[in-house]
Order: structure tokens, then C-alpha cells, then sequence
């Protein structure tokens, strides 16, 4: 093989198999490019065609949350009901209502010596408010007679979690509508709480009784609201 | 009390941690060719500096996209990890026209493939900037149609050199083909079925959207890669029934095996916003969606850079002594660690881990990475493969180069990462339209 050759640039493709390697790879090329082709122009076309009409969304909440507190005096074997609604939270109530979280605390307010903690229960009943009843990590109910601090949660807006979203198709309007729906959280929140009194030893001394206690009610409520941009992309 | 949130950027963590492998081991690299005493044959030093370039280049951009495009600099993510991009493909235009086997043959050939691919470069930059990322000219697949042909053609030569099919300096040459191949397009071979079956998860990988013709001469990029992998899968098919089944042979066909397995999740996906990469569709259920993390963006995020670590030091792209020796070990802690940590970032977001757990785990592997460098690094770095310039010596012209010719190409490249990151901060004052003409 001559210097002039052996300096060409082509000298790969000719040096030890006479061109072999590169004609085999040149024909497997073609013709599987021309194959992609194919399937690229013809079969998915229609595909790839509707790909570019659809647009892609990025949906994005702000979230801000609105808290309050109450107190219930209850009498010995009483239920009494605390409700909630966004003509109760009034005016501030803007946006749709993602979450509510009660938190229900008490200490032993009897002031007799060695009076153990009464026993209160608390409860949703799931009806009412318009809400995602079904959701899994909803707290419906819980109860103590050791003046923990209870919590429970209703998740009111199915399927929300705050989180960026990215939606391909249909319109601005159909996603905003999507997350802009007022009728969860509509409606009645009923928060049920009973108490039942744990008497002190002493109790059975004139003037001496454990016949209620104060109930204090923490509600926190989550609002969202949705905002939907065209991704350029 | 009312107390107002808004939602907070996401970065994400996986394209961050890859972007900090290469990133560390592109500037470790340039570091440890720097202060390198002994001799390297001019390609082999030239592959080493693009090699870093390389990593430099995806760092940046894997680095910049982890930030996403919600945020207000949105423009700036885009252009520059376009850009970055763009210059990556060019460097490994640059590195399959000198290495394994100089396609490049004098300095007047040199002088003009350098010339050639810096014009293309800048004229695929330029594009991008004024009619649009978008637009055929911009389009990133011709890398690997270019760089694919070439190894791929290597691979075929070496493998299959007649009477030298045992030669050990010879298998290196082709091993080294194969390796670069799926170093830059593993995680395409992941997709390799979807190709043949008309799947929707190939045919929408990653496509731009809006002009027919620079998807398609994207998707042929893609196509291309599935093609060099099916050639080198027959390939080492046929070798293993001789008996000549290599490290290499493996490592193929677990990627190709991969892509089966890849076929069977991913076929129910029907028209996809993107996916690929390391991103999965936009309708990509959970476990297709976490399919893809455990594939391609462990491919992106680790496998890259240790294939990239394992060339340098294996097939003497950077020689190791006394001088550099010290930041040769460091650097391969700081892959150990990194990767580590990419490996538990996957694993914690498929398995809910504390980050007590996380922190100890992280711990102990750590321990036993660096137990492992110990042992490893010496066995690595201690017997380079030599390419076999004694029995085909024709392939591997010797050309001269000064030092000072060396440094010339570190310079141009800081200068144009530089240059390219300043114009996608203008763009971004300027408010420029990626996507279509509207900013003239």
C-alpha cells in the first residue's frame, strides 16, 4: 500500500477487509433508516402530527390556610356539635378548600386533688360538607381520656396534593375549571364531641363534682387556588 | 392569622447529582492531564482532553436542566444546556475522527476535521439562537449517527481481524468502540424494540415538538444508535459461539437484554408529551415512570461517568505516576461517593428510606467504595492497554503536536463554555423566543 494511500482519509474503510466492514454497516444503515422512515412518515405520522396540536400545561396552586379556635363547655354524657362552613368562616374563605385539620385539646379543670382526666371522644360524621369522603388519610374520629392534644383531618378537594402538574391537551379553561370546582366545601361540617367525666377520689365530699369540661377547638383550614400556563414547550 | 405559601422550585436531584459526576470528573481529568509527566500518543491525549470537555460540557448541562423550567430564568436553563449540548455533540464528532483509531491522519487533515466541526458547531448555535431550537439545523441526532458509523466501523474491523481475533491489543481497540458507544447512547439501546415495533416510547423519545423535520432528524439520531447496537449485539453473538465472548460481550448484552425488558414495561405507552432520557412521558404510570429511573437515569447519572473513569485509566488516555498520583485517587473517591449518592437518591425515591437510614447506608457503602478504590485503582491504572501499534501500525499515524497545542484546545473550550453561557444570560434579558423567529 502506497504512502499516498495509507495518509487518505478513506484508508479505514479499505485497510484489512477491502471495505467489507464499512459496506455491510452503510447497507444495514439504509435500510433500517429507511425502515424508521417508514414508521416515522407513514404509520405515526397521524401520531406525531397530533402530538404538535396538543398543548402541554403547567398547573401550579398557591396555597394559604386560614386557623381559628373556639371552646366548648360539655356537660357529663353530652354531645355537643361544633360546626364549620364557609359562611362560618366568612369572608376570608376565598379560593377552593383543599383540607381541614381540628385539633382538640383539654386539660382536667375540675381543680380537685388527683382528679384524673376525663374522657372525650370526637368525631366527623361524613356528611354534610361536600368532600372527598373516600380519601384513605382521612382522621375521622379519635378519642382520650389522658388530655393528649387529638387530631382530625378531612381531605375536601379529591385528588389535590399541591403539587406542580404537568397536563397535555385540552384547554386553559378546562384545566382551570378542573381545580376551580366550589362545590367541595360546600355545604355543613359537623365536628361531634362527648364527654364523659372521670370522678377524683374525693369526689364524693359535699360541694365536690366533676360534671363537665371545657373542650378547646383549633380548626385550620387549607385553601388553594389554580394556575394554569401554556408550557412553551 | 392567614399565612400565604407559594410553591417552591424543584430541583432535581438525579440530573443535579449527574451533573456534579461529570462536572468532577471533567475538571478532576484536565487536573490530572495537566500535571501527567509521562508520554501519551497525540490521540490518545486529544481523546482525553475532548473526553473531559465532554463531561465538562454535560455537567453544565445536566447541572443547569436540574433546576427545571419553572422558574422566571427559564430561559437561560434552556438555552444554555441547548448550547452545552450542542458543543458536547461536537466534541464527540471531534473524538470518534481521532480515537481508537485516527480517522484524521495528518495535521493538515487535523487542521481541517478541527476546522470543520467548530464550524459546525457555531453554525448549529448560531441556528438555535436565531430561528430557533427547534429548527432542523439545531438538531443534536447527526452526533450519533457520525460518531456511531465510526466506532461501530472500528469495532467491526478489530473484532474481526483475521487471525488476530485472539490478539489482545487488537480486542482492546474494539472493546474501547464498544464502550464509547454505550457510554454516549446507552440508554437509547434501553429503547432499542420500541424502534423495530413502531412504539410510541421510541418514535416520541424526546422530540422538540412543532417542526415535522427536525423531530425526524432527531429520531434518526435514535434510530441510528439502534441500529450500531443491534450490528455490535450480532456481533458478539456470533463471537461468544466461537468462544471469544469478552467483558465487553456482557456489558452489551445487558443493555440490549435491558431494552427487552424496557419493551415489555413501556409498550402501553400511547402518545407521550417526551420521555427519554431521563425524563419519563407525561402519562407514564408510576412504575413506568420509575422503570425509566432505574434504567436511563442510572445510565445518565452513573454509568456514564464510570465508563468515562474506566477509559481514561484502562486504555491509558491518562497516565497515573507519582506526580498525579494523589489527585487520580481523589478523584476516583469523589465518583465513588457521588455515585453513592445518586444510587440511594434512586433507591429513596422507590423505597421510602429515613434520612437517618439513608445517611447511614450512604455511610457504609462509602466505606466500602473506598475500600474498594484501594484495591482497584493500582490494578487499574498499573497496566494500561497498550493499541496494537506493532502488528497494525498503519492505523495509528504518528503526528507531532507541541505542548502548547494542547493547551490551545483547553483554552478554546473554557472560552467557548464561557461565551455560550453569556449569550443564554442575553438571550434571557432580551427575552427571546426559543421556539420560534418572533425575537428578530
Amino acid at each position: 500500500m502506497g504512502m499516498s494511500e495509507e495518509k487518505g482519509i478513506g484508508f479505514l474503510i479499505k485497510e484489512d477487509d477491502s471495505g467489507r466492514a464499512f459496506a455491510l454497516l452503510s447497507t444495514i444503515l439504509v435500510i433500517g433508516l429507511a425502515f424508521h422512515a417508514y414508521t416515522f412518515f407513514v404509520i405515526k405520522e397521524d401520531d406525531i402530527l397530533n402530538k404538535y396540536t396538543l398543548p402541554s400545561y403547567s398547573i401550579t396552586f398557591e396555597e394559604n390556610e386560614l386557623q381559628n379556635s373556639d371552646s366548648m363547655l360539655i356537660a357529663n354524657g353530652e354531645t355537643d356539635t361544633f360546626q364549620l362552613s364557609r359562611d362560618i368562616i366568612g369572608e376570608n374563605s376565598t379560593g377552593m378548600m383543599a383540607k381541614i385539620v381540628f385539633t382538640i385539646s383539654y386539660e382536667e379543670t375540675s381543680g380537685q386533688i388527683a382528679d384524673p382526666c376525663d374522657e372525650v371522644h370526637a368525631q366527623i360524621p361524613p356528611n354534610g360538607l361536600i368532600a372527598d369522603w373516600q380519601n384513605t388519610e382521612n382522621v375521622l374520629s379519635d378519642s382520650n381520656d389522658n388530655c393528649d392534644t387529638m387530631t382530625l383531618t378531612i381531605y375536601v378537594y379529591p385528588g389535590y396534593s399541591g403539587e406542580t402538574m404537568e397536563e397535555v391537551g385540552n384547554t386553559e379553561e378546562h384545566w382551570e375549571n378542573m381545580w376551580s370546582n366550589q362545590t367541595y366545601g360546600s355545604g355543613v361540617l359537623q365536628l361531634e364531641i362527648s364527654v364523659e367525666t372521670n370522678q377524683a377520689p374525693a369526689s364524693f365530699l359535699p360541694g365536690s363534682s366533676d360534671d363537665n369540661e371545657e373542650v378547646n377547638i383549633e380548626w385550620t383550614v387549607f385553601f388553594f387556588t389554580v394556575n394554569v400556563q401554556e408550557k412553551p414547550i | 392569622m392567614i399565612r400565604t405559601q407559594t410553591p417552591t422550585m424543584a430541583v432535581d436531584g438525579l440530573l443535579a447529582v449527574g451533573g456534579i459526576l461529570s462536572l468532577a470528573l471533567g475538571i478532576s481529568g484536565l487536573i490530572l492531564i495537566k500535571n501527567q509527566k509521562q508520554e501519551v500518543i497525540w490521540n490518545k491525549r486529544f481523546a482525553a482532553q475532548l473526553l473531559c470537555w465532554i463531561f465538562v460540557c454535560k455537567g453544565v448541562a445536566n447541572g443547569v436542566r436540574s433546576i427545571g423550567y419553572e422558574t422566571d430564568v427559564w430561559r437561560i436553563v434552556l438555552y444554555s444546556g441547548h448550547f452545552a449540548d450542542q458543543i458536547f455533540s461536537g466534541l464527540m464528532i471531534m473524538l470518534a475522527l481521532i480515537f481508537p483509531v485516527p480517522i484524521l491522519r495528518t495535521r493538515k487533515q487535523f487542521k481541517y476535521g478541527v476546522g470543520i466541526v467548530l464550524l459546525y458547531t457555531f453554525i448549529s448555535i448560531g441556528t438555535a439562537i436565531f430561528i430557533g431550537v427547534a429548527s432542523p439545523l439545531a438538531g443534536l441526532g447527526d452526533g450519533y449517527i457520525v460518531c456511531g458509523f465510526i466506532w461501530t466501523m472500528v469495532y467491526l474491523k478489530f473484532r474481526f481481524m483475521k487471525g488476530l481475533e485472539d490478539n489482545k491489543e487488537i480486542n482492546g481497540v474494539s472493546d474501547v468502540a464498544i464502550l464509547l458507544i454505550i457510554m454516549i447512547i446507552g440508554h437509547i439501546l434501553f429503547r432499542w424494540v420500541g424502534m423495530l415495533t413502531s412504539s410510541n416510547y421510541f418514535y416520541f423519545m424526546d422530540l422538540y415538538g412543532g417542526n415535522l423535520t427536525s423531530d425526524y432528524l432527531w429520531s434518526l439520531g435514535l434510530a441510528s444508535a439502534v441500529l450500531f447496537g443491534l450490528v455490535i449485539l450480532c456481533g458478539e453473538i456470533y463471537q461468544t459461539t466461537q468462544g471469544r465472548m469478552r467483558g465487553t460481550s456482557y456489558v452489551i448484552f445487558i443493555y440490549m437484554s435491558i431494552g427487552v425488558v424496557s419493551h415489555i414495561v413501556l409498550s402501553g405507552t400511547g402518545l407521550s408529551g417526551s420521555g427519554g432520557g431521563t425524563d419519563a412521558g407525561s402519562n407514564y404510570s408510576t412504575w413506568q415512570s420509575i422503570w425509566t429511573e432505574i434504567t436511563s437515569s442510572v445510565h445518565f447519572t452513573m454509568m456514564r461517568p464510570i465508563l468515562g473513569l474506566y477509559i481514561f485509566f484502562h486504555y491509558g488516555l491518562i497516565r497515573i505516576s507519582e506526580d498525579n498520583e494523589q489527585v487520580g485517587k481523589t478523584m476516583a473517591i469523589v465518583l465513588i461517593v457521588v455515585a453513592t449518592s445518586a444510587l440511594l437518591e434512586i433507591i429513596q425515591s422507590l423505597i421510602p428510606l429515613t434520612e437517618m437510614l439513608s445517611a447511614g447506608v450512604l455511610g457504609v457503602a462509602i466505606a466500602f467504595g473506598i475500600g474498594w478504590e484501594e484495591r482497584s485503582f493500582q490494578t487499574l491504572i498499573s497496566n494500561p492497554l497498550r493499541f496494537p501499534i506493532r502488528v497494525r501500525g498503519s492505523y495509528f499515524p504518528e503526528l507531532e503536536f507541541e505542548r502548547n497545542e494542547f493547551q490551545a484546545l483547553n483554552k478554546a473550550m473554557m472560552a467557548m463554555i464561557s461565551f455560550m453561557l453569556v449569550v443564554a444570560f442575553i438571550l434571557h434579558l432580551s427575552e427571546a423566543d426559543p421556539f420560534s423567529m418572533s425575537f428578530w
